[in-house]
């Protein structure tokens, strides 16, 4: 599975709702994505990709596509 | 007081991703088709591996916030849970949520505010006063560094009798305002230790403050039929106190645990829940080879058996140690093997290194035929329900054999392998208890008695003769408030002859005895005492004259001896004797009460219809004129005294 699959089931199970194929998906539009739940996400997604996200990062990441573009750049060149 | 432990780190986590896919979509479907049943018991046999799966875990809290909590599937009950906190609690929510739902619960949480203790315990305001109505627990967390605040770094001498003093009232408020249990966790050690060597030894560092005050929480419960403590000093010592916070979430977020902890956090929590509402299971079942031994005895033969002081066998005989703990609390043991009946039996007496012995086992099945048939047998020798029973066995396939004939037995895998002995005593689920009663520690030996009944049985002919012969003694008690506990237990545990399966506290109990007649009959013969095994609770109605029956039940070690209708009927005479002339009784059928679905016609009693205010399908209503007609009742003639508070 990418990147971009094993991250839309996490949210998936954390929202209960389907990730839009362009990945359009934010706090900001979604009622459901607060801060609690925003710590819950990053630490199911540490879990998930074995990274370690700094808190600052974690701050930045507050939408589907920018949560990636982070967890990407993070795991290159490890095998998936 | 109990303590309650997180399961060990050796026992086998499902980290297997495939799996935790299968799981999920198992999940996901029972969730769209509103299949309730089947969604809890997946969460239920999904095992320790989804309590530490965090995206798992978040769905199943998600859906079961979803279930309508009056209305949940056979086998679970409502937990709601008002939580007064100075911490964020919620990301450990989903894996509580996870771990209560195995243990047959389904949370409903209601977190309180910020650091505010004292208005919820003093009751002040609306709204705090709803956020502790109707809860089954109200669970309290301290965070240490938030308590101390700024003082865990110079600690006032004064300071460990100011927190003690404060905490005593907090609690002690809640323990007033709350019907449920009051859940208390220990104080964690502070994220900041600025004592070094100090901390150890200076009584007023903050970390002596922190273990006296622990202590202190333990003397309070201890003293109190309603309060457990979570020992979560405890829990986090085992996976070390450097890692039970993440500082990227504690110090943003004040989240209290670390990604890693929650789950340890969370089995503490559902087995201090489970110890202080759940029902015990009464009696372990036993595989013999590679259980309650290494070796296989027809096999490797006495000598060859791994058991003693030496590894392996040491592993084999800490089981044994901690079965005979579980012995002394009460809980029965009984042996289902496939061996030599006259080997086995020779092997616990006279092997040197045995811990537990002949006199431990309440009953076997010692043969080559059927577990499952060898199951239903040993609950009917010990006249107890089949989901009282908890089989251990280290066979896969006995396992599996078991649980598809009797899915009301909780089956334990026992481990292949000597070195997971530990974790598997440590996550034994079904005997956590919050305390030991007197009758607890009867138990086992007024079951050895049957046996020896059993056999006169055999040589008396009729059975009402062998009731005479017996020479029961009853001593039938009104308000006896030094029993209460026991009786407690009794509403909380009896089952079968159990007429309107109310359950009481401790401290409901206590306001009872004030107000109500409480009856109780404890039973003695020839070949053991039983203490208590009867009560009967009986109430005032509105109408002048006129009583209801609220409870009577009667243990399952006591019925069938004919000893119900002498316990009724001097309950009866004692209130037609301070003026009552009718009386009023129920019959609310469970799945386990049939037995007694006719003991009220039966003794003479008239149907009656369903008073007001009572739903109409709930039970069978009855009505009694007094005084009684002794002729209804064909009690049998045994000795019995009836004592009286008042």
């Amino acid at each position: 599975m990418t990147v971009h699959d094993r991250l839309a089931r996490i949210f998936q199970l954390q929202f209960g709702v389907l990730v839009p194929p362009d990945g359009d998906m934010g706090a900001e539009t979604d009622g459901a994505w607060d801060s609690l739940a925003h710590i819950n996400l990053i630490l199911a997604v540490e879990q998930e990709f074995a990274v370690v996200l700094s808190p600052e990062e974690a701050g930045r990441a507050s939408s589907f596509r920018a949560m990636r573009a982070l967890i990407e750049s993070r795991t290159q060149g490890r095998p998936a | 007081m109990f303590t309650a432990r997180p399961s060990s780190d050796l026992r086998d986590p499902v980290t297997d991703t495939s799996s935790s896919h299968i799981l999920a979509e198992r999940l996901a479907r029972a969730a769209e088709t509103e299949d309730w049943a089947t969604f809890v018991s997946v969460v239920r046999e999904a095992g320790p591996g989804l309590i530490a799966d965090l995206s798992l875990a978040t769905m199943v809290q998600r859906v079961t916030g979803r279930l309508d909590i009056e209305a949940l599937p056979q086998g679970f009950r409502p937990l709601r849970v008002a939580v007064l906190r100075n911490a964020t609690l919620e990301p450990a929510l989903p894996a509580v949520t996870v771990a209560l739902v195995q243990r047959g619960f389904v949370p409903e949480f209601r977190l309180g505010d910020f650091d505010v203790y004292e208005p919820y315990a003093e009751g002040l305001g609306e709204r705090r006063r709803e956020h502790l109505a109707g809860a089954d627990v109200a669970f309290v967390y301290w965070d240490p560094d938030q308590l101390a605040g700024d003082a865990l770094f110079a600690p006032p001498d004064d300071f460990f009798e100011v927190l003690r003093a404060r905490i005593t009232a907090i609690l002690e408020g809640l323990v007033e305002r709350v019907d449920g249990s009051v859940i208390v966790a220990n104080l964690a050690p502070a994220m900041h230790d600025v004592f070094g060597a100090r901390g150890a030894r200076d009584p007023h560092s903050w970390p002596q403050v922190a273990r006296r005050l622990n202590l202190a929480l333990a003397d309070f419960a201890a003293a109190r039929d309603s309060v457990a403590v979570l020992d979560l000093a405890h829990a986090v010592a085992r996976l070390g106190v450097s890692g039970y916070r993440d500082a990227r979430t504690y110090y943003p977020s004040r989240v209290a645990f670390s990604a890693a902890f929650a789950p340890r956090f969370a089995t503490a929590f559902a087995s201090t829940v489970a110890a202080a509402l759940s029902q015990p299971r009464k009696c372990l079942v036993l595989d013999c080879d590679n259980t309650l031994w290494g070796g296989v005895l027809g096999e490797d033969g006495p000598e060859g058996i791994h058991i003693g002081t030496e590894y392996p066998g040491s592993l084999y005989r800490l089981f044994q140690l901690h079965l005979r703990a579980l012995h002394g609390q009460g809980f029965l043991l009984a042996l289902n093997s496939k061996n030599d009946e006259a080997e086995v039996l020779a092997f616990l007496r006279s092997s040197p290194d045995m811990v537990l012995r002949e006199e431990h086992i309440a009953t076997h099945r010692i043969n080559w035929g059927d577990k499952a048939e060898n199951i239903r047998g040993i609950a009917a020798d010990l006249n107890i329900g089949i989901d009282s029973l908890i089989f251990i066995d280290d066979s896969d396939v006995e396992c599996e054999r078991v649980r598809q004939a009797l899915p009301e037995v909780q089956v334990e895998r026992f481990p292949g392998v000597p070195l997971k002995i530990p974790g598997f005593i440590d996550s034994l689920r079904g005997t956590e208890i919050l305390r030991v009663t007197e009758d607890d520690l009867r138990r086992s030996e007024s079951l050895r008695a049957d046996i020896h009944r059993r056999a006169l049985r055999e040589r008396v002919g009729g059975y009402r003769e062998f009731l005479e012969s017996l020479g029961i003694e009853l001593a039938i008690r009104c308000g006896a408030s030094a029993h209460v506990e026991r009786i407690s237990q009794l509403t909380q545990r009896t089952n079968q002859f159990n007429l309107t399966n109310r359950r009481y506290s401790v401290a409901q109990l206590r306001a009872m005895l004030e107000r109500d007649r409480v009856y109780t009959m404890a039973m003695r013969d020839r070949f053991s005492d039983y203490g208590t095994v009867g009560v009967a609770i009986v109430r005032d109605t509105e109408r002048a004259g006129e009583a209801e029956i609220d409870s009577l039940l009667m243990s399952c070690r006591a019925f069938g001896r004919r000893i119900e209708e002498t316990f009724l009927g001097v309950v009866l005479d004692d209130l037609a004797a301070g003026g009552v002339q009718r009386v009023t009784a129920a019959y609310r059928p469970t799945e386990r009460n049939a037995m007694v679905r006719d003991f009220f016609p039966l003794l003479g009693f008239e149907p009656f219809p369903c008073p007001a205010g009572e739903p109409g399908d709930a039970g069978k209503y009855y009505l009694l004129r007094l005084p009684r007609d002794p002729a209804e009742f064909d009690e049998l003639p045994h000795a019995m005294t009836f004592s009286t508070r008042s």
